[in-house]
């Protein structure tokens, strides 16, 4: 389990992170999504051990990870933008992660060979984007972690590719009950992959639960009143309205069951539930904001 | 494989003595070649060496005495190639994400940069011992010798140059800080010494050395002396006080490193409190030197001698307030610098380059009439006219001329130091001649001192003749006479006869040197009845002098007099020489 409690970071006059609380459940998947400079990579480079914290803990089962090669054993990582020595080959680069991580798997390194079909003798320098990419999951994965964490891990990838990735990590969750710390802006998904969501604004985690609360929370509806009402009932809260013709649109923090209850004094003549997608909510939490996506 | 030790990763060091095999390759190739000279340079396959134990032996010492400077810049590389992952966030972040104590990275890295550092010695030292036994014997106690010599200047240098790469964020940062303090002293001589020489006549250094220690390099080459005929090195003591330090600094990296937050990859100076010490000292450099560079382009009247308090101090005010916004800019990387906290900073700069101005110009300290009695005295040296010479606290009475010479120069240094400044004018404006200005009348004191201490004093008395008249008159003591030929150490390089020969068209003539000893003795006996060190205009058909290069073997270096004697009938001893050796037909052939 990954346990953040209070974690405080700042850049000389800037404020990154301000009290970050996050739990991240053993074998789970978790989201951890936000605009731009909200404090995501901040965090997760606390959970890797390279961020020293100016206050708070970052705990990894129970330990803290600063300096602590035990936990750090635990953890592997594929940054946006992951580091690779300037000449090293794929070969070369594996025999460095073997060389420090005890769980290195020459098998597994051998088996994601044949998925990934990069030969080992190639320069990493020499690969695309997407192919370095690639080689981050290859050597991570084949490092056996407990932990994966993520920061926009399939950016470059190709649509096939990106599926593949994701199915080698899924796997791994329910195979080895690894637990994932996913930050992206890809919503759609993170929305197919995650168990849990953590939504950060302003260096903090504004909301924090399961996909499916977060769902149940919100509720997006359209319908219909009788003639003669042409506005929406001011008594009920909502987060977003759109109207076109008589149908109304309405986004309300509520559940559905909940909306309807509210609602039926006003007799609607018709009234639907829609599914709610991860990043409307997102963009709903963020004020609406769509802009920052 | 993976490796379980906790302070020490094998990959890691694999790693490390792999990636930069260019570096050490082409240093050793180099090493190697060099080794090859010196053998060439010793012609030992000829037979042209007399010595071979001594060149091979000299050769070994000669290493350790030019290692610092080369040892200097390699740890420079290696240092680099060892911590350059510091210096971007990103090589940083993957370093610090392996399951590895920065402990363990530490210790690593250090290890095999300080074995890249000794790489190319290892390969020179090896073909020096074969060289040995191919042309002469194997010198055990010599290599022993110079490979802890050789151990200590890199343990220093590659220390320095960690302990400088925790302190700074990025490799050129690192590169001029270090090499800045390198010379430290140096630099700190020229910036203190360069301000208070415009204010205080005579002063023209204020440290006397005090520092050189802060400058290693200059520190270590100057206490290390090859002892002549031995082959061995007189003061590498100085190397086990370095790589005692150099141990320090290793630690002291340490404890930087485990503070070091990886944010500050980038960055100039990644320690909070020396960002601080890394502005004023941009700012108080660029004040002074800065400061006198634009004062002597505006004022130049009066730039390099007598200095005007205001318009010097506004340009050295100027200066240094454009040296603390550049480095702010530099630490900050913005040239968005004005905030409340600057200007308050700038406010304090100007008192401060005020209080430091205001020492010299008001001389608190008293340098600039400082004289030392005669009780104070250990030694006192003297140059002047191309020739040296050192008193001794025995030497009452012509420390007492001394003394008074000074003491007339200081009594009259304003009419001096105006006369001088109007000498560089004239130079600058190209109206006086060059040969006056490089006329070698120039008066040093080095005043040592029986508490320790000593001082310098330097006057330039071109062009006054007064002056230059009153200085001559130390010349005139036979005691000093006395010191100038044959003071302990000093020998007879090279005697020669000047003037207007009668048969030769050249105006001098060389005594042989194995008449050298006869010459000397009847110096020795005439003493008190000869000119010396005066260089006045030679009538022609009349005057002839008798010149004496002497040559002396001190500390490690040679040191040099030029005495001229002018020849004259009541050196009856030195005559009678000359005569009987044949010289005398050459002055006067008339007598023959």
């Amino acid at each position: 389990m990954i346990e953040i409690k209070g974690l405080v970071k700042n850049f000389g006059d800037i404020v990154a992170l301000d009290g970050v609380n996050m739990n991240v459940q053993t074998g789970s998947v978790y989201g951890l999504v936000g605009p731009n400079g909200c404090g995501k990579t901040t965090t997760i480079k606390h959970v890797l051990g390279v961020y020293r914290q100016d206050d708070g803990n970052v705990m990894i089962d129970g330990e803290d990870v600063w300096e602590n090669t035990q936990a750090k054993q635990k953890i592997a990582a594929i940054p946006d933008d992951w580091f690779f020595f300037p000449s090293a080959t794929i070969k070369d680069m594996m025999e460095f992660y073997k060389g420090f991580y005890r769980n290195f798997s020459e098998a597994r390194f051998k088996k994601f060979g044949e998925i990934f079909q990069i030969p080992h003798s190639r320069r990493i320098s020499t690969l695309s984007r997407g192919m370095k990419k690639q080689v981050a999951f290859w050597l991570s994965l084949s490092t056996m972690p407990e932990y994966l964490i993520l920061d926009e891990p399939v950016d470059g990838l190709d649509p096939s590719m990106r599926r593949q990735v994701w199915s080698l990590v899924v796997d791994d969750v329910f195979q080895r009950g690894m637990t994932v710390l996913v930050s992206s802006h890809n919503l759609r998904e993170l929305e197919d992959v995650c168990s849990y969501v953590g939504i950060m604004k302003n260096g903090r985690i504004e909301i924090e639960r399961s996909l499916t609360k977060l769902q149940d929370n919100m509720t997006k509806l359209q319908l219909v009143f009788p003639d003669g009402r042409n506005e929406f009932p001011k008594d009920i809260p909502v987060l977003n309205i759109s109207r076109m013709g008589r149908v109304f649109t309405v986004i309300l923090r509520m559940s559905a069951k909940e909306a309807e209850e509210r609602l039926a004094p006003y007799e609607p003549v018709m009234m639907e539930a829609m599914p709610l997608t991860l990043e409307e909510i997102f963009i709903y939490e963020m004020g609406g904001q769509s802009s920052v996506l | 494989m993976y490796s379980e030790k906790k302070y020490f990763n094998k990959t890691l060091f694999k790693k490390n003595i792999t990636g930069c095999w260019p570096l050490w390759a082409v240093t050793s190739f180099f090493g190697a070649v060099l080794v090859f000279g010196v053998i060439t340079s010793m012609g030992l396959w000829l037979g042209m060496t007399p010595n071979v134990n001594l060149s091979f032996k000299n050769a070994y010492a000669a290493g350790v005495l030019v290692n610092p400077v080369i040892s200097m810049l390699y740890a420079l590389l290696c240092a680099f190639f060892s911590w350059k992952y510091m210096f971007r966030e990103k090589s940083s972040s993957f370093m610090h994400s392996l399951p590895i104590k920065r402990e363990g990275i530490f210790l690593t890295n250090c290890l095999s940069g300080f074995i890249i550092m000794n790489i190319p010695y290892a390969v020179v030292g090896l073909a020096m011992i074969i060289s040995n036994i191919v042309f002469g014997e194997f010198y055990f106690g010599n290599i022993i010798l110079t490979i802890i010599y050789v151990l200590g200047e890199n343990l220093f240098f590659f220390s320095f140059a960690t302990l400088v790469a925790f302190i700074t964020g990025n490799g050129f940062a690192m590169s001029v800080i270090y090499l800045a303090g390198n010379f430290i002293a140096a630099l700190l001589e020229v910036v203190i010494t360069g301000l208070a020489s415009g204010f205080l006549y005579g002063v023209n250094t204020l440290s006397n050395g005090y520092f050189n220690s802060l400058s290693p390099v200059v520190k270590m080459i100057q206490t290390m002396h090859l002892t002549d005929g031995k082959g061995l090195i007189e003061g590498g003591w100085i190397l086990a006080v370095y790589a005692a330090i150099g141990i320090l600094f290793v630690f002291i990296s340490l404890l930087i490193y485990k503070k070091r937050k990886i944010e500050t990859a980038g960055e100039v100076i990644t320690v909070g409190w020396l960002r601080a010490l890394f502005k004023y000292a941009v700012a108080l450099t660029l004040a002074i030197v800065g400061g006198r560079f634009i004062y002597g382009i505006i004022f130049f009247r009066y730039a390099t001698s007598i200095y005007r308090f205001v318009p010097l101090l506004i340009c050295v005010i100027v200066m240094g307030l454009i040296g603390l916004m550049a480095a702010e800019m530099l630490l900050r990387k913005s040239i968005k610098i004005f905030r409340k906290r600057l200007f308050a900073e700038m406010a304090a700069l100007c008192v401060l380059l005020f209080a430091f101005c205001a020492i010299f110009r008001f001389d608190l300290f008293g340098a600039e009439n400082r004289i030392a009695s005669r009780d104070e005295i250990k030694t006192l040296s003297v140059k002047f006219e191309d020739v040296e010479f050192e008193l001794g606290k025995d030497d009452e009475s012509q420390l007492d001329t001394i003394i008074g010479i000074h003491q007339y120069i200081i009594d009259n240094k304003a009419e001096l130091k105006e006369q001088e400044a109007y000498d560089i004018f004239s130079i600058i404006s190209d109206s006086y001649s060059y040969d006056v200005y490089y006329a070698p009348e120039v008066l040093s004191l080095t005043y040592n001192l029986k508490n320790g201490n000593s001082f310098e004093r330097t006057y330039d008395l071109h062009g006054q003749k007064e002056y230059v008249e009153r200085a001559r008159e130390m010349f005139s003591d036979n005691g000093i006479k006395e010191k100038l030929l044959f003071d302990r150490g000093w020998n007879a390089d090279n005697v020669y006869i000047s003037g207007d020969f009668y048969y030769y068209s050249d105006s001098y003539y060389q005594i042989y040197a194995y008449d050298y000893p006869l010459i000397m003795d009847a110096l020795k006996k005439d003493i008190n009845d000869y000119k010396i060190g005066i260089c006045e205009t030679q009538e022609r058909n009349k005057d002839f002098y008798l010149h004496l290069d002497m040559r002396k073997y001190e500390r490690g270096e040679y040191k040099y007099n030029n005495i001229s004697i002018l020849i004259n009938d009541k050196m009856t001893n030195l005559m009678k020489v000359l005569s009987e050796k044949g010289y005398m037909d050459l002055i006067y052939p008339d007598n023959t």
